[in-house]
């Protein structure tokens, strides 16, 4: 019984007798959906080498729930169009097709098979056709007995000329052994990665060797073309000539531009002696410190100091009495090394270089001289007396003693001549006004002043030969009292006026020294 | 059931050659394959198997007929 339909089925069988009598039993039966066709091809399998040319006997087997031969079959991929391809499974359920030789590759056969129903299924054969001379260069792959080492490049078999590749192109086991393309290199003895003449054939570059060549001198690393120009007299970038800067020498100071530092100074050059000038004369590129330096502060670098720790001394400083080279000029003034009264002290310093009494290096002596060349005379070496100097009306210091004696008139001169003085004159009122304060303060008076009138009696005159020309007398003196008072004393009255008394009283006196 | 079917056979009654009456009883029917609630796959070929008997007629003169509740009646079935 066939032709039931999908579902549950209560079949029941019926037994009628002739009388009419009818008996019958059930069962319960369920069919199944109907089940599409199943497809497995056989041959060739998925692991089998398949050569390009060879036929290929294509078989697959089909099952179904129904009997096969019902089955439908639709060839496609490689198949498709095949003559004589079944459309049904043969008596023992399968089918078999031989294919034409398929080229080497990945190709596909599909095989569908459609039962009564409409249920189909599609089986799928991937075949893989390989080739034994893939790369068609002549000559049978390794893998199918042939000396083909490599089928995939028709460039490589036995007897390939071998070429720079990297690959064995000719099969014998070697690599780019006597290649037909090779390049040619140089030696680069120096390693600057320029050669020089000698050419190379290799497919690499050869240790020790570069592809450009031009190197001129391939002993010295540091020529080569593009190397840059040292300052040597050299072609060191091999471009056939020298640069100007080292033929040329501007300031004809021997030493080429490139090594002058300054082309225009004939007197810097590299090994110039450095002269005192600021400048890097010899071309080391620094500037001696002697050039720069100016240790006392003076302006005058150390180079052209005469002195760098006496800032008194450098070029151009005037000349100080001090025995030193003040201005560098090399040599002292003559004043400064002339000792005309050898008494030690040279002509600058010497207030009087004509008399050994006087030099800055004596002490002050009671002579009326300016022995030790203070400007002053006798400041206070004169014993017993007080040293005063004033200006007077017109000009001149004069300088004054005022010694506390006591001695009459006349030893009072001597004593005042022998110092180099002689007893004070008064020419104006300021010189009395001065003197008779200098002597009020000195001490007690009075004070022999070198006015007399010894010679002729009324007729008044100075010792020292000075005009008298001013009187300061107290009034009603002089008055020659005693009938014998003929020498002039400062500081009997209060006034300060003059009184004539005797000559022979012994007192105090005042020496005065015109300069 | 045994209840029902005793008064069935009573109203059923036949006359034989013989002239005698006799009472006549249905045919016994019981399916042997397949199995009960089995299944089968679809498009396959059923085999039915019965065994069908009658107390008075030979087989031969049974009438068979087999019906499915899905499809209706079925091929004519024949003996074997």
């Amino acid at each position: 019984m066939t032709g039931l339909t999908t579902g549950e089925h209560t079949l029941t069988l019926t037994a009628t007798d002739p009388d009419g009598a009818s008996g019958s039993a059930s069962l319960v039966l369920a069919v199944l959906p109907n089940q599409p066709p199943a497809v497995r091809f056989l041959s060739p399998s998925s692991q089998s080498l398949v050569l390009a040319g060879d036929p290929i006997q294509v078989v697959a087997e089909l099952t179904d729930d129904e009997p096969t031969d019902a089955l439908a079959l639709a060839w496609g991929g490689v198949a498709a169009d095949s003559a004589g391809a079944p459309t049904t499974p043969d008596s023992d359920g399968r089918a078999s097709l031989l294919l034409a030789p398929l080229a080497p590759g990945e190709h596909s056969v599909q095989l569908t098979a459609t039962d009564a129903h409409g249920a189909s299924a599609t089986g799928e054969l991937t075949l893989t056709i390989t080739d034994d001379d893939v790369d068609d260069d002549g000559v049978r792959a390794l893998a199918f007995g042939g000396t083909d080492c490599d089928d995939g490049d028709s460039a490589v078999f036995p007897g390939a000329p071998e070429r720079c590749n990297g690959v064995d192109d000719d099969c014998d086991g070697q690599v780019d052994e006597g290649s037909v393309n090779t390049t040619t290199f140089y030696v680069d003895a120096d390693g600057d990665g320029f050669g020089g003449t000698t050419a190379v054939q290799a497919c690499a570059l050869p240790p020790g060797a570069s592809a450009v060549s031009g190197d001129c001198a391939d002993g010295d690393p540091d020529v080569h073309p593009g190397a840059a120009e040292r300052c040597n007299g050299a072609d060191d970038d091999c471009n056939g000539g020298l640069p100007s800067s080292e033929t040329t020498d501007a300031d004809h100071d021997g030493s080429v531009a490139c090594a002058d530092c300054d082309d225009a100074d004939a007197n810097v050059y590299p090994g110039a002696t450095e002269r005192c000038d600021g400048l890097d004369d010899d071309c080391d590129g620094s500037i001696p410190t002697a050039e720069t330096a100016d240790a006392d502060h003076d302006g005058s670098v150390t180079c052209a100091d005469c002195d760098d720790a006496d800032a008194t001394s450098f070029p151009g400083a005037a000349e100080l009495c001090d025995g030193v080279d003040n201005d560098c000029n090399g040599a002292l003034p003559a004043n400064e090394t002339t000792d005309a009264d050898h008494d030690g002290a040279m002509l600058c310093e010497d207030c009087d270089d004509t008399s050994p009494d006087a030099s800055p290096l004596l002490t002050e002596r009671c002579d009326a001289l300016d022995n030790n060349c203070d400007g002053l005379v006798d400041e206070d070496a004169c014993t017993g007396c007080a040293w005063e100097e004033q200006v007077a009306t017109g000009g001149g210091v004069h300088t004054y003693q005022l010694c506390a004696g006591p001695l009459d008139w006349h030893a009072a001169r001597t004593a005042c001549l022998a110092m180099g003085y002689d007893l004070a004159s008064i020419a104006d009122r300021p010189e009395q006004t001065w003197l008779f304060s200098a002597v009020s303060a000195a001490g007690s008076g009075p004070w022999w002043l070198g006015g007399a009138d010894e010679l002729v009696e009324g007729s008044w005159g100075w010792a020292d030969g000075s005009a008298w020309s001013f009187t300061s007398w107290e009034p009603s003196q002089p008055d020659n009292g005693f009938g014998g008072e003929d020498c002039l004393e400062l500081g009997r009255f209060p006034s300060g006026n003059w009184n004539d008394t005797a000559c022979a009283n012994t007192q105090a006196y005042a020496c005065e020294l015109w300069p | 059931m045994r209840t029902a079917v005793v008064p069935l056979l009573a109203l059923i009654a036949c006359t034989g050659d013989d002239g005698l009456s006799y009472r006549n009883d249905p045919p016994a029917v019981a399916l042997l394959a397949p199995l009960d609630h089995s299944a089968v796959p679809f498009g396959g070929a059923v085999h039915l198997e019965a065994a069908v008997s009658d107390d008075h007629d030979p087989n031969e003169a049974l009438v068979l007929s087999l019906a499915s509740s899905r499809d209706g009646t079925l091929a004519p079935v024949t003996w074997t």
